[in-house]
This record gives structure tokens, sequence and C-alpha cells, in this order.
């Protein structure tokens, strides 16, 4: 230190110690922000320079019991842009306006907002989205939205259900199902800077999306769309409210078709009314009429009370029964067990509930799973009605021996044909085949289920005899299939209106089961109030279940009986025609009359192959045939329509 | 003994913490400015690079300074002074002939443009050296001491004020008053001076709106968002730091977010990417090279390497608080660079040439008591 120092060194120290005030001051404010506030200003720092973007997960589709897709998740685009970002605006709005066709000025007034984040485009498809992603502009931003689509339309539409706009599942299987189907988002944060453009996806932390389960029904859709068009065509032919079937296959409790008319596209449900979005088979319960004559017929046999051959007095087709006068549509002196079955009369199933009484009557219902929920695991399910015996008036017993006084659901008396066709066993009713992960494990696997033992399978089989005979000689005739064994039982209930059975309206019902002897299929429909042509079970629903189950029995391998010409007789061959084809001048395959083999062949020669069989064609699609709706070599009358589905060849 | 006192001939702690910290600048001042480099010139390195430039330069000035004798520049203070007032004045009529706007601040020098404030500050501090060297016990009269000296500086800040440039006047001014407080001027001149001017400055502060609107936000009267959120993104990036921070490289407050986060706010980054340990060993640092001015003005040879030393460290220390004040919103938000690790060509190379005056003193000292020891040593021979 030097000693002109010394004079000044006051001053300096007192400087120096301002200095080191303000020095401290600032490390005070330093310490203040950096370590008591850091949460906070962290937190902000975070907030402003992350977006934390959500990893949709792809829902689950839902499959029928062969793979093929009811439902299926396109991507739809949206377009978004942050107007301070844009850097070449007019490029942009050229590009949007070329593309989507609206006028320029409709973007350009868009990008004028004083916002950071306007909508340009919403859910365009991938094909119309054009140049634009291939290309995206600096400052737009694209948004993935994954919608739903269902490619069978109304064809499986009640049943599936549908999602809003969110994909959440609003009806059907899409709503019970809903949890398996959604999966779970995921999400990532990605660094942003100030300008909102994404840097890199900060990777430390984020959640893949687990993708939704597949789920597959025991649904087969080939059955589902033959049934469904089947059923509108009878639509159009009876004018009914509504017409619903079942076939469920008896052996398993599998339920192969549930079909509805009128339905409605799932694709655009609102297009529709909520009448027609339920499905009818579980939720709507009607008196079933005759058609429950299996009950007591099965309640009698079992019990041993009544054997087929016993004979009844029909009272010529007028009884007083307590205060009800019955009536028989074909009056009759005396008719025996089997044909009071056979021709459904009304007379003959009372004489046998009284003889049976009101508790075995009742038993035998519950057996059967009147009044009770069969567990198909979808909302709304009704349980149908079944009152108490203590309950029951004097006409009680004989009044549901006909199927009145009793709700059922179409699904349960579906499940009560089963049982006669399985030889006794009330199955479980399934819907769900099962459920897998997107890694493929099972989540979920459904199998047969008895529920109960209604009756011995030597009882089953006694009425499945008569229920043979009830198509081939009695009011089933209509459901005739020549050379093929069907079992079935009509019914015409009066729909009980405003306090009284209404002679107007009617619910004409029919339920087969096919083969008769050892059935594979269950197949039942109900048209509730036909309008034209006959209003009977035999008339109305009877020819239904006849043309579905004809075409199911073209179209599939289980049931398929191939024609043979090795084993025709000489007759046989003598009576072929002499054509072109048998004359060996055209491919064998194009036999007149037999059904060739479209697959493969493009639309040009399937239409050739067509005009030489004698088989109209209806087509759908382009490129090559993928499917027919006949099989090969099926016969077919002429002037067939035979179903062709044509596909890309790439796919 | 000669051997040591060679390799003592500069202050080894100002040379070490010159250097580190221009080290530390060049780092940070990468960090900090790649982002806004690569916005508007696509070259992450664009600052970089030019700072690079500026640092050679400045450390070439400083070699040259450190060895030219300091008391060469008290002949030139006169000079040196009536120089940069040229600069000052013509610098807004060149700024104004070819058709610039705003604040006109710098002055084009062929390819490059200077800032001349910052030529005007460090001939000031020679000036004043010198001043305060002649007029020794003189300075307490007012005639002949202070108002001369009072005149000189009130000119000076006012060239500046019209650039507009207000707070490095005031800080120039603040200069100027403590050179004078330090160099013996009476108390009470001082205290008139402040009763005079400070309701003037006043004035002139709150003509230009934006400085009111500065000040108001501060205050917290008004709500201004614009003024408002360069230093509230500048207190995020300090709190986003934590202890440690974020780690160098990792600010996320430079992405554009923090606007000037190379210049003005480059210490918010500092703070952000090394944490409040970073940010404080920084000031530690100044706040030593400071305390290294003041031992070699305690040791200077002559009263004017004495408070050319204090007038260099002290105008050194105060830009580095006003700066780290501003960033930690402890003072109204202006536009003060942190020397040394800010990007700005003038005010670096004109830090580097006052610190290459500083370690001249510094060697002059050790000289001088190298001397004494050889005077000690031949007189016990």
């Amino acid at each position: 230190m030097t000693r002109l120092y010394l004079q000044y060194r006051p001053r300096v120290i007192l400087v120096n110690t301002l200095v080191t005030g303000l020095l401290l001051a600032v490390i005070g404010k330093l310490f203040y922000v950096q370590i008591l506030e850091h949460d906070v200003y962290h937190n902000r720092a975070q907030r402003q320079s992350t977006n934390v973007e959500v990893l949709p997960a792809i829902r689950g589709n839902i499959e029928d019991r062969n793979g093929e897709l009811l439902t299926s998740n396109i991507i739809h685009y949206s377009f978004a842009a942050d107007p301070q970002v844009i850097e070449h605006p007019d490029t942009l709005v050229t590009l949007f306006a070329r593309t989507f066709h609206r006028p320029a000025a409709y973007y350009r007034k868009q990008l004028a907002a004083d916002r950071s984040f306007v909508w340009l485009e919403r859910n365009v498809s991938r094909s119309r989205c054009g140049e634009i992603l291939a290309h995206q502009p600096q400052g737009l931003i694209v948004r993935r939205e994954v919608r739903r689509r269902y490619p069978y339309g109304h064809i499986i539409a009640p049943l599936v259900g549908f999602t809003d706009v969110d994909g959440k599942g609003i009806s059907g299987i899409e709503l019970e199902y809903d949890t398996f189907l959604r999966g779970k988002k995921g999400w990532q944060v990605l660094r942003r800077d100030a300008k909102g453009r994404v840097l890199f996806s900060s990777g430390d932390n984020g959640q893949m999306p687990i993708h939704g389960a597949r789920l597959r029904l025991t649904i087969d859709i080939d059955y589902q769309s033959i049934f469904q068009e089947e059923l509108a065509r009878a639509y159009e032919r009876l004018a009914p409210r509504t017409i619903h079937g079942i076939l469920i296959d008896p052996r398993t409790g599998e339920i192969l078709a549930l079909a509805q008319h009128p339905s409605f596209d799932p694709n655009r449900p609102w297009a529709s009314p909520a009448a027609d979005q339920r499905l009818r088979a579980i939720t709507d319960m009607y008196e079933p009429g005759s058609t429950l004559k299996v009950v007591p017929a099965t309640a009698a046999l079992d019990a041993q009370i009544c054997s087929p051959v016993d004979e009844f007095d029909c009272e010529n087709g007028e009884f007083a029964y307590h205060s009800l006068l019955i009536k028989d549509t074909f009056p009759s002196d005396t008719l025996t067990f089997s044909e009071i079955i056979a021709h459904s009369s009304n007379i003959g199933i009372v004489k046998i509930a009284e003889n049976l009484g009101p508790d075995l009557i009742y038993k035998f219902c519950y057996r059967f799973g009147l009044g009770a929920r069969a567990g198909i695991g979808l909302p709304g399910e009704s349980p149908g009605l079944l009152r108490k015996p203590v309950d029951w008036s004097a006409v009680s017993t004989g009044g549901i021996a006909m199927g009145h006084e009793v709700g059922v659901t179409t699904l349960q008396l579906g499940l009560i044909y089963s049982s006669v066709a399985n030889g006794g066993q009330l199955m479980r009713p399934l819907l769900v085949a099962d459920i897998q992960s997107p890694e493929g494990k099972e989540l979920v696997t459904n199998r047969p289920e008895v529920i109960r033992r209604v009756a011995s399978p030597a009882t089953m089989e006694q009425l499945r005899r008569i229920l043979y005979y009830v198509v081939e000689e009695g009011t089933g005739s209509e459901a005739r299939l020549p050379g093929y064994a069907i079992a079935g039982k009509t019914g015409t209930a009066q729909k009980f209106l405003d306090g009284s059975y209404s002679d107007k309206e009617f619910v004409a019902t029919f339920a087969a089961m096919f083969p008769a002897d050892e059935p594979k299929l269950v197949c039942l429909v109900a048209v509730d109030s036909p309008k034209y042509g006959s209003h009977f079970g035999s008339g109305a629903a009877a020819p239904i279940v006849r043309n579905t189950i004809k075409r199911i029995l073209n179209q599939d391998d289980d049931f398929y009986i191939p024609p043979q010409p090795s084993q025709m007789s000489a007759q046989e061959k003598l009576h072929t025609p002499y054509t072109l084809a048998t004359a060996g001048l055209l491919p064998a395959d194009t036999t007149p009359g037999v059904v060739p083999d479209f697959r493969g062949s493009s639309l040009r020669k399937a239409l050739r192959l067509a005009r030489r069989a004698g088989v109209r064609l209806q087509m759908e699609g382009f490129g090559r045939v993928v499917r027919q709706s006949i099989k090969p070599g099926t016969l077919v009358d002429f002037n067939e329509v035979c179903l062709i589905t044509l596909a890309p060849e790439s796919e | 003994m000669r051997s040591v006192a060679t390799t003592q001939r500069y202050d080894t702690w100002t040379l070490l913490l010159t250097f580190g910290l221009v080290g530390v600048g060049i780092v940070m001042l990468y960090s900090s400015s790649a982002d806004t480099a690569v916005e508007l010139t696509g070259d992450h390195m664009f600052f970089l690079k030019r700072q690079v430039v500026r640092v050679l330069l400045g450390a070439a000035l400083l070699f040259i300074c450190s060895r030219l004798d300091y008391h060469h520049l008290k002949g030139f203070a006169n000079w040196l002074l009536v120089g940069s007032l040229f600069l000052l004045v013509i610098t807004p009529i060149v700024h104004h002939a070819t058709g610039g706007e705003g604040a006109g601040r710098w002055l084009p020098i062929g390819p490059i443009s200077v800032q001349p404030s910052d030529f005007a500050r460090l001939s000031l501090i020679i000036y004043l050296a010198a001043y305060l060297d002649r007029k020794g016990a003189h300075i307490t009269h007012l005639g002949r001491g202070f108002l001369p000296a009072v005149v000189v500086i009130g000119c000076t800040m006012l060239l500046i004020i019209l650039e507009p440039d207000f707070s490095t006047a005031a800080l120039l001014g603040l200069l100027g008053l403590t050179m004078l407080f330090l160099g013996g001027v009476r108390g009470k001149h001082l205290a008139s001076l402040s009763a005079i001017s400070l309701p003037l400055l006043t004035l002139i502060m709150i003509i230009k709106p934006y400085r009111l609107v500065r000040i108001q936000t501060f205050l917290g009267l008004i709500d201004s968002p614009k003024a408002e959120y360069q230093i509230s993104q500048s207190l995020i990036s300090l709190g986003n730091g934590g202890w440690l921070g974020q780690g160098l490289g990792n600010s996320v407050e430079k992405k554009l977010f923090l606007p000037a986060p190379h210049t003005d706010f480059v210490f918010a980054i500092v703070g952000e990417e090394l944490g409040f340990v970073g940010a404080i060993l920084l000031l530690i640092a100044f706040f030593w090279l400071f305390q290294r001015g003041i031992v070699i003005a305690r040791n200077a040879p002559d009263r004017f390497g004495m408070f050319l030393a204090l007038g260099i460290v002290f105008n050194l220390m105060t830009y580095v608080l006003v700066n780290a004040a501003v960033v930690t919103e402890v003072f109204p938000n202006t536009g003060i660079p942190l020397p040394l690790i800010s990007y700005g060509g003038t005010h670096m190379v004109f830090t580097l040439i006052s610190l290459g005056i500083l370690l001249n003193i510094s060697s002059a000292t050790r000289r001088r008591r190298w001397d004494r020891n050889l005077v000690h040593a031949k007189a016990r021979s």
C-alpha cells in the first residue's frame, strides 16, 4: 500500500462497500428466483416450452367368426395453422383452395385471425388431401384423427353399434366392450421453441399407447348378410312394422346372425330414428303365440303324460275354455298329439296343458329360460315376462300354452328351439368368441356353456320329429326345401293393444332347425304386424326362413352336398341336356345351371362364365373376383343371382 | 530474485480472471446465440465467429496496452476526450445522413460499425484520472477543481443522451461522479450537484415514453405485456436453472423465448444452464477482478495510475452489477451488456483494452516493489 493511497482509502472503502452491497442484493434476488421460486419458474418454463402430444390408441376391431373385419379405422386428417408462424400465407391459401375447392378468400380470412390456432379443414380423408401431405408448408399443423368405419353398414349395425366422434362406444358391442376396444391413450412430451415449432421429442418421459383389443364375434357375416337381405326382401313384400330374426348354432349356443329391418347406417347414425338402432331380438318382448307350443309339448312328453300318438277331441274348432272361446284355424274332430302341434291346434294344446296343470307348465317355462335374461352380455337385454302360477287366472294355463300371457324375446325363443335342437340343453347365448390383445394374448375366451338341462334327449328327438312333420305336412309347409329335412314351428300371435287382443295386428313367427335329425342351425324370424299378404307365421315368416336356409346351404361347406355326376344314375345322365358344355366344347366349369368358380377371374371373364352358366351376376367393387355369394358347383335355378365381390389385385 | 520478479510482472489474478471470463464468455455466447443465429441467418455459429474475431482483436490490443507504459496516456488524455466527443457528435449526423432510423448509437467505419460511447467512456476514465492527478488537492475547489470536470462529464453525457442511449449516459455519469468522489471532491459539492441534476435527469428520462413505461412497469404501476415479457422470460430462465442448472446447452429459454439471449440477457442463460452456483461463481469472478483492481490501485506508483485502475474496474463492475440487477429485476429493464460475455464488438474490445491498461499499471507496481527490494538488498550489502 502506497502512502498516496492512504489518503483516498476511506472513500475507496465506501465505494467498495456500496458495490458489495449491490452485489449481495443481486445474489439475494438470484437465490430467491433460482432456489426458492425454482419450482414455479421451472413449471412455467416447462409449460411454455413443451407440448404434450396425445398418442391415440387405435380402437380394436370387431371381427366375425372367420376374421372378416366388421369395423375399420380410417385415418382422417385435419389441418390447422398458426397464422403468426405461416411464412408464405399466399402459397398456403393457393394450395388449399386448389385442393379443397374452396374460395381462397375463405382461407385468407381464417389466416387473418388474431389467434395462434385456426382450423383450415377438418376430417379429410387421405385421398382428398392431395399434395398437402407430401410437402407440408411451414406453420401448417396436421392432425391425424382415426375415424371408425363400418364396412358392412346397416347389415350388422344394431349389433355392432357405433361410436361417437371421439371414438367412444355408444351402442351395441361398441358400448358393452368399450373398455376392451378403446385401449389406452399414450402421450409424449415434445419440446418446442417460442414460435411453436416442435424441436424434438423429449424422450425421457411419455407413454406408448396401448391399442385396443381385437374382438371376435360368433357372428358369421356371410350368414348375417344373407339373413339381412332376406329380411329386407320380406319387408318389401309384407310391409310390417319391423322384422327381425336370429340364427343360432344350437350345439354351442353361438349366435351366427342377428338381423333386423329397418336397420340403420352406423356411419351416419344420426340419420336414423333411435328405434331402429336398438337390437330388437334382445330388447323387444312380445307374446309369441304358437311357436311357444313346444314348451307344453316338451312338458307333456318329458313328464310322459302324453305320447305323440294320444288323441284329443278338438271340438270341431270351437271350444269354451272357462270364459274364453277358443277357435282353431283348421277345425278338426280328433287330432293326435303330433297333429295338434303340426296343425297348431289351440284347442288341442289347451287340453294338453290342462292335463299337465299350471305347475308343470310353469316349471317348463322356467326351465326353458322364460322370464330370465339369457345373459348375452349386451345392454338392454329384456328378461321377458313370466308370472308365477299364484298370479295366474283360470285361463292362464291354457293361455300360456298357446303362447299368450308371457313375454319373450326373439333371443329367448331362439334358445328354446336350440335346446329342442341339441337334445334338451339350454345354452348360454354366445356372441363374443374371444378377445385378443394387440400382442395376441387371449384376454377373454368364451366356451359353450350349458345353463341347464330342460328335458331328456329322447323327448327332444320325439319333438323334433313332430316339428319335422310340421314342415312336411303341417302349417310350416312354406318352409319346405325339397331334398332337405327341416323342422319348424309357426306362430301367429294377436298383439295385445290397448287392453285387448287385436284382430288386425299380429306377430308372425317361424322357428326352424336344420337338418332336422341333427340340427346345426336354428333360424327364427319374427314379423311384427305384416300389412300385406299373409299375417300368419306360415305365410309371412316361414318363406323367409326357407330362403335363408337355402342360401346358407348353397354357401357353406358344412351343409353343402356337392352334385356328383359320376354317381348319377343312367336315367339322370339321359336327362342331362346336350349342350356345348356337356359336349366338351366349353370349359368344364361352365355347365349350365351350375355356378362356375368366378374367383380370380376378371369381371369380363366372370360375365362370360355367368352367361354360359345361366347365372345372373350382381357385382360390387372392381378388380378381380375375390368372393362369390353362391359356392362354385352349386346347382341353381336359371337366372339365379350370384353376388360377386371384386377387389384390386394387389390387396 | 530477478527471475521471480520477471514472472510476476503482471498481476496474475487479473490475467487469469480476464482470460477465464473471456473463455466462459465465448462458450456462453455460443450456447445462448446459436438458436437466434439459426433463426436470423441459418448459421448457428454466426455470432460466435464474429465474437471470436473481436476477442482476438481485443486480446491483441490488451497485449499491446499491457506493454505500453500507461503514463503515455496522460499526454493523450485531452486528445482522446476531444476525439471521442467528436465521434459522438458525428455519429447521429452520419446516422441520419445514411437514412438510418431509431437510435444512432453506431458509427459505421468501413465494413464494421463501432459504438463511440464505449470509446468515450474509456477516454473519460483516462481524462478524469489525468485531471485528478493534475489537480491533486485542488479538486476540492469548486470553480477550479470540481466544476470543470462536471462540465466535461455533463457534455459527454449529453451527447450520449442525444443518441439516444440514456442508460449508458447514466452509467457514464455515475462513473464520472464516483471518480470525482474518489478523487476527493467535497461532499457538499456532490450533494448540490445531485440536488440540481436529479430532477433534470428525471425529466430527460420521462421525455421518452418507453422509458417511463419501463419504470412504471418495474414499479408495478402499469401492466405492459411487452415491457414485462422480456423480464418475465428472464426470471423464468433463471428460475428454471435451480441450484446447478439445466446443463450447458440445455436452456429452453434461448429457444427464442427470451429476447436478446446472447446480448443483454446472456446472464439469464448462464443462470439457466449453469444454475445458481454458476451464476454466483461468475459474479464472484467479476467481483474478484474488481478487488484485484483496488489492490492494483492501492499499489499503483502514482495518482494517475491509481485513479486509472479504480476507474477501469469500477466501470467494469458497474456494468456487471447493473446488468445482473436488470436480469434479476432488481433494476428496471434497460439495455446494458455484461462485460466480456455479451455479444458486442466495441464493448468487448474496449473492455479488453482497459484491462490491458490495468495489467500495465499492475506491472508498474510490481516493478517498483522489485526496485525497492533491490534497494533494500543493495543497502544490506
